[in-house]
């Protein structure tokens, strides 16, 4: 399972509404503050990305096997440097997250991660970036992917 | 035996994990674990955390069960030390004469406190933790008392954001009486088993003890502490770190190996922080070793008179190389790397060769690079096969980069 926080009070009211967001909205502990939750196994898995200067809400990665685009939650950095994705006219963004979970373990995120949005006809889609563990984070979450970090490494 | 003067001790609250809310208030309330450069212990965590079983030392995966909702941070000591500075900053401006005991620990000289504040000595101190949470962000626990072992013992009490003096007599004796005496600093297991032996188990017993007995039993560290619980200080504060006996550098690996090229590489890299400690100390040793530790369990080492007082890597990395290749028992795997040097002396109070002495150029010009571009910017190339030690933040820096502490 990997998952992404993003503290509340940085998600503007209009998009938890329009995207039916307030089920996922949790309090780590009976002070803290209230988070968003993004899980991949959830039935509708979604992701918040800034593209231009926007803060919009789309749906993480295909599930869709009609779609053309590839069924997977994340796009390797490997094969986006490769050429592999390039049919696909990726767009990069970056996805804001405060907190993220791995296989359990809950880290925190400066800024956020990197991703691409690819597009098939009206409907986008966000695939965050996954590169190769730091030895940190394999021993941290026992997972030899990590995602890609904005100006950080961990 | 006894003096006015008053003794703080001042001791941030989960300092790392404070620390980390200091610059993200998003983690306030947050239970945080913050984990050690391998990412594997927690090394340290919030008050949120321990409540739910988490302890200093273990691994990940049982923290995560014990604290599913934790949140857990890598550690920056880079960042701590910009805090602690800051901290110790204020505690200078509050008082003439403070020791910089640990990264979050500093005992001071508190008998001008009220004056600095103009209040009672329990409001001075209130108005120094405000002052320093205002300033870094950090709660803090401040104990006043006659000796340093009494005002430890009191910040200890008074926790979290606490302040507590213990000055009267009698309220020492009735504070300490029930204490068990392995919560004083510089009683460990040991010496409590000592202790026990005769029916001494709490700080009111040790007190009642005879001293004469207590020397025997502790020698003269464990008269210290018996005069310190009954008031009387005789640790003066120091300003100044006090000289090193030893100075080491290394630790574990990573994990383990066989490979040559990275087992050289992480001799080399622990040599040069080794030499660049030495260096900023003013440091010059007689004595080297190379100290091992194996996956299998034991360890050896080798050492050897170093044929000048030095501190430069032309004499020192060719001795150390040299040292690892008589100790290593090479079909085994390695997991600790220790470099120490000893028989320090400042560097001009040292004798003298009577041979051309070498200057330290190599150390000079990286001093020079790294000075203007950053730490192992210049390196040694044998530290190359480090690439990703030398690629991730938490590596670059150390608790024991934090120079002029008196502790650890």
């Amino acid at each position: 399972m990997f998952g992404l926080a993003l503290i509340r009070r940085e998600m503007p009211d209009e998009l938890i509404a329009l995207h039916q967001l307030r089920s996922r909205i949790v309090r780590r502990c009976q002070a803290a503050d209230e988070e968003v939750y993004f899980v991949d196994q959830h039935c509708v898995p979604l992701l918040p990305v800034w593209v231009d200067g926007q803060f919009l809400i789309l749906p993480w990665g295909n599930r869709n096997p009609n779609s053309k685009l590839p069924r997977t939650g994340w796009c390797r950095q490997e094969s986006l440097e490769e050429g592999s994705w390039r049919w696909l006219h990726p767009l990069p963004v970056e996805i804001p997250a405060s907190y993220g979970c791995d296989r359990g373990v809950w880290y925190v995120v400066n800024e956020g991660l990197r991703g691409v949005i690819v597009q098939e006809q009206h409907r986008r889609v966000v695939y965050p970036l996954s590169q190769q563990s730091t030895h940190y984070y394999e021993v941290m979450t026992r997972n030899r992917r990590m995602p890609v970090f904005i100006g950080e490494t961990i | 035996m006894s003096n006015n003067k008053l003794i703080g001790h001042l001791d941030a609250d989960c300092f790392y994990a404070s620390a980390e809310r200091a610059r993200r208030p998003g983690l306030r309330a947050v239970p945080i674990g913050v984990l050690g450069n391998q990412g594997a212990c927690v090394i340290a965590k919030s008050y949120e955390m321990k409540a739910c079983g988490v302890k200093t030392g273990v691994p990940i995966w049982e923290a995560v069960k014990l604290c599913p909702h934790g949140v857990y941070v890598k550690r920056d000591f880079h960042w701590y030390e910009v805090l602690s500075r800051m901290m110790l900053e204020c505690v200078q401006r509050a008082s003439p004469s403070v020791e910089y005991y640990s990264i979050d620990e500093f005992f001071f000289d508190a008998s001008l406190l009220p004056r600095m504040f103009g209040g009672s000595m329990f409001e001075s101190a209130r108005a120094l933790q405000d002052h320093i949470l205002k300033q870094t962000g950090i709660p803090i626990s401040i104990g006043i008392s006659r000796s340093r072992t009494l005002a430890k013992l009191a910040s200890d009490y008074g926790k979290p954001f606490g302040c507590f003096s213990l000055l009267d007599t009698d309220e020492i004796a009735q504070f300490v009486e029930g204490i068990d005496i392995q919560e004083v600093t510089g009683i460990a297991k040991r010496s409590a088993l000592k202790l026990a032996q005769h029916g001494i188990k709490t700080c009111g017993e040790f007190r009642r003890a005879d001293r004469k007995l207590i020397n025997r039993l502790l020698t003269k560290k464990g008269e210290l502490l018996w005069w310190e619980l009954h008031g009387d200080d005789l640790t003066p504060i120091a300003t100044r770190r006090p000289m090193h006996k030893a100075m080491a550098r290394g630790g574990s690996i990573g994990g383990t190996t066989k490979d040559p090229d990275r087992l050289r590489a992480w001799l080399v890299r622990n040599v040069e922080r080794l030499i660049e400690a030495m260096v900023w100390h003013g440091y010059v040793a007689e004595k080297l070793t190379v100290a091992l530790g194996y996956q299998e369990g034991g360890g050896t080492s080798q050492s050897c008179k170093l044929p000048e007082a030095t501190n430069a890597s032309e004499l020192m990395l060719p001795l150390a190389k040299d040292l690892f290749d008589r100790c290593y028992v090479a079909r085994l795997s390695l997991t600790h790397i220790h470099i120490i040097a000893d028989q320090l002396a400042f560097a001009g109070d040292h004798q003298r060769s009577l041979f051309d002495a070498k200057p330290a150029r190599v150390d000079a010009l990286k001093q020079l690079i790294n000075n203007k571009l950053g730490r192992f910017k210049l390196r040694s190339a044998e530290t190359l096969p480090l690439t990703e030690i030398y690629d991730d933040d938490a590596h670059q820096y150390d608790i024991c980069d934090v120079y002029g502490k008196s502790c650890f």
